[in-house]
């Protein structure tokens, strides 16, 4: 029995660990269950979760409040990262505008974007448009601050060369300070485009007659504890995935930076 | 000499200026005739005198020693426990393979997306609120201790294995001093974050004397200025949080080279 | 052999070292290394590469050995088999007439990069060379001290690595590798990473603490001067696998003069060793 498993290759041997992980929280889930040590509104069993989870995927309600909530996400993230990119260009670009605003700023991202949401839903109400301004918000941050840093670190010999082939302005930020910040503005991206699905569900929470978060808490209400934590799999799993495709598409397009430890 | 201190200031006082210029604003234009309204409500007078009332009935300090309360415990919680894990997946290979993607995917949900959740198993109370705010401070500690044990150079290993030293002097001279960067950034983080989950868990649990249950009664009454006051305390307790940590930062870290 | 100048504060009997016989107490220096054909080769995708061939060498007590080849002829290689930090090889390495089986402070190594640790001082650094042992603090303080002005860093105690320049470094790393009294001293390369006029200068100070302390030492270079320059013998490895291919004795006391036309000669005569396509790394 050693010997056969001795002459499984060594690269798969390392990453059997890994693949095994979730089947062990599976089963230690369904052992709990039988052990009855959690009353059952507490704790359902993985197969029970399943099931809820196919039968709300067949109804069409759980992709209807993915789609609500990635819908938000799409619009307060687009709007946020957006004008993030611009004004943290703008400051990178023109330092005199930074050492204008750049204070405000700061104190501004102080404050919690969740400290934000009483006073966004007494100036406009809990409909759509709150929930999209706090999105947005969460994604300015990161992003205009990440664009900030890498139009500024872009290395000042790099700078010298420009200034030597006299490229005007525009030249200089298509073919010097985009290319040279991109990783860092992607990488910005990232944070924020986590950051709002965090938030879209801390949003709906508030009031939402749609999307996951409003799917998880009206199941909170109804004490349906499978539907919650369908909900809880499915907001991890998505995020896993979006915050997954921007590392590849990071990792892409920073191909060119050499690898520091 | 002189004018140097004035080209310092004329800098620093570029980025007042917005500040000012808001302040201005603010003082000057926001204000209504209706008592009642937003404009009254949110104008700097009503503001300052809604906290001068609040500051001395006692409730502003009630509230926010609550909210300090809950970050102080959730955090202790929260980070203990994640400071131990990472140290347990940073030292041991095959914990960090059996439970490291587990820990990932954990991560990857909302944190507020939780609150269902907590509240079904902990009811909407306290607790519910403590443990969310623990949960919040689990995950970047035991991120950032688990990669400033793992990160250990080769290079000091030797070092260590040259001069025979066992596992106090392994502690205390290569992976501790190598893990504190690290462990300083999880701090501000969980820090951070565990701030955010408590007036999070203020806003969406029962409600109970918090900066959340201020902000949340500001926002049903329509007191603009009572928001005012809530925003002002979580940003500047964030803040200070935060630079109360980067203070430590500049102090046990001065033995790294200064780039700047 | 110059007389050594011993720290009265040590004594003969080391408890730190686990291979200790409880037989009498050994004279110091008196222990000779004998490398004796030693092979060695790592596995590179599931084929061996052979590293080190047929190596044979003795280091007897006191003595100033200098090993020089070219990158990959596996001197680093050989020197971390006696160092103890590599125990995979073939032949045999005895010091002291009992083979090596892991790292000892009977035997110090000085890196290329200096490892010190960057969040100790300069003389924290060095006083952590005592953690596996017993020691007063008063001895360790002195013993500290006194190698610090070894090697010519009085007044740095306090600095921090980062704050002090790669030479300085590289010193306080042969005072840490110095201070638990060796008896022979490993070093690989460690005026690789610093400029050539430091490099010169460093020349000398090894020079002087070795004339100073009578350890036995085992020098890696890649630069023939600095072989010459140094070592009572020079061993000349070759690539690829890497062995022993010619050992010259130098002859000329120590210390020695950089224009002594003798050295010349001698380099010469090792820079011919070398395969004229293979490229070599030599100062002027």
């Amino acid at each position: 029995m050693s010997n056969a498993i001795a002459r499984v290759p060594t690269r798969f041997a390392k990453h059997l660990p890994s693949l095994l992980s979730p089947f062990i929280l599976i089963g230690v889930w369904q052992l709990v269950v039988e052990l009855h040590l959690f009353p059952t509104n507490i704790l359902v069993p993985p197969a029970e979760v399943f099931q809820t989870f196919l039968s709300l995927l067949d109804d069409g309600e759980l992709l209807e409040n993915i789609g609500a909530s990635a819908a938000r996400v799409i619009a307060g993230f687009a709007a946020g990262a957006g004008a993030g990119l611009a004004v943290g260009m703008a400051m990178g670009i023109y330092p005199a505008l930074e050492r204008t605003f750049g204070l405000l700023l700061t104190i501004l991202r102080q404050v919690p974007f969740i400290a934000w949401a009483p006073l966004l839903i007494v100036l406009f109400g809990v409909g759509e448009s709150f929930k999209i301004i706090v999105i947005a918000n969460a994604a300015f941050f990161p992003v205009a601050l990440s664009t900030l840093d890498g139009v500024r670190s872009v290395p000042r010999h790099l700078k010298d060369v420009a200034a030597l082939f006299r490229f005007d302005r525009l030249t200089l930020i298509r073919q010097l300070v985009l290319p040279a910040a991109l990783p860092s503005i992607l990488t910005g991206i990232r944070l924020a485009l986590s950051r709002s699905w965090m938030i879209v569900v801390g949003a709906e929470l508030f009031a939402a007659s749609s999307g996951i978060g409003h799917m998880m808490d009206w199941a909170r209400q109804m004490f349906q504890i499978d539907v919650v934590m369908v909900g809880v799999i499915v907001t991890g799993v998505v995020g896993f995935a979006l915050d997954q495709l921007l590392r590849r598409v990071e990792l892409h397009f920073s191909s060119w930076k050499p690898v520091t430890k | 000499m002189k004018t140097l201190g004035k080209i310092a200031l004329s800098r620093n006082a570029q980025g007042i200026l917005p500040l000012i210029v808001l302040l201005a604003v603010w003082v000057v234009a926001v204000r209504g005739n209706q008592p009642g309204s937003l404009l009254q409500n949110g104008s700097a007078k009503a503001v300052l005198d809604t906290g001068i009332d609040l500051i001395r009935s006692g409730v502003l300090w009630e509230n926010y020693r609550a909210s300090l309360t809950r970050v102080i415990i959730g955090f202790a919680l929260g980070g203990s426990l994640g400071t131990l894990i990472g140290l347990l997946l940073g030292i041991s290979t095959w914990a960090d393979r059996l439970f490291g993607p587990l820990l990932t995917a954990i991560r990857q949900i909302p944190i507020f997306g939780l609150v269902p959740l907590l509240g079904l198993w902990f009811g909407m109370g306290e607790s519910a609120k403590l443990a969310l705010v623990a949960l919040a401070a689990f995950f970047p500690m035991a991120l950032n201790t688990h990669e400033g044990v793992r990160n250990v150079s080769a290079s000091y290993r030797e070092v260590a294995a040259l001069y025979r030293f066992g596992l106090y002097h392994r502690l205390r001279y290569v992976l501790i001093p190598n893990a504190v960067p690290s462990l300083l950034t999880g701090l501000k983080l969980g820090l951070s974050f565990a701030w955010i989950a408590v007036v999070g868990a203020e806003l969406f649990l029962t409600a109970a004397p918090g900066l959340g249950n201020l902000l949340e009664a500001g926002r049903e009454q329509f007191r603009v200025d009572m928001i005012v006051l809530g925003i002002v305390l979580v940003g500047g307790t964030g803040w200070a949080m935060n630079a109360a940590v980067t203070a430590l930062e500049r102090h046990l870290l001065r033995w790294r080279p200064n780039f700047s | 052999m110059p007389a050594s100048k011993i720290v009265t504060l040590q004594t003969s009997h080391r408890p730190w070292e686990t291979q200790q016989p409880a037989a009498a107490p050994r004279h110091r220096h008196a222990a000779e290394l004998i490398v004796r054909n030693v092979n060695k080769s790592f596995d590179i995708d599931r084929k061996p590469l052979p590293v080190l061939q047929d190596i044979d060498l003795v280091a007897k007590p006191g003595e100033f050995v200098t090993i020089v080849g070219s990158s990959g002829c596996g001197k680093s290689t050989l020197l971390r088999l006696i160092a103890g930090l590599d125990r995979e090889f073939d032949g045999e390495i005895l010091f002291g007439g009992r083979p090596v089986a892991g790292p000892s402070l009977d035997r110090g190594l000085v890196f290329q990069d200096h490892r010190l640790f960057p969040w100790l001082t300069i003389e924290q650094n060095i006083a952590a060379a005592f953690s596996s042992r017993p020691i007063d603090p008063e001895t360790k303080k002195l013993l500290v001290l006194d190698h610090i002005a070894l090697v010519g860093l009085k007044g740095f105690e306090n600095a921090y690595p980062h704050q002090v320049s790669g030479g300085m470094a590289q010193r306080a790393a042969i005072a840490r590798a110095l201070v638990n009294e060796p008896d022979i001293l490993l070093l690989d390369e460690p005026l690789g990473a610093v400029d050539a006029l430091t490099r010169l200068y460093l020349q000398e100070e090894l020079q002087r603490i070795w004339l100073e302390k009578g350890v036995t030492m085992i020098m890696v270079t890649h630069d023939i001067e600095e072989a010459v320059f140094l070592g009572d013998r020079v061993i000349v490895l070759q690539p690829r696998p890497g062995r022993i291919s010619k050992i010259v004795e130098v002859g000329i006391t120590q210390p020695r003069d950089r224009e002594d036309p003798r050295l010349g000669k001698l380099k010469k005569e090792i820079l011919s060793e070398f395969n004229s396509t293979a490229p070599i790394n030599y100062s002027i």
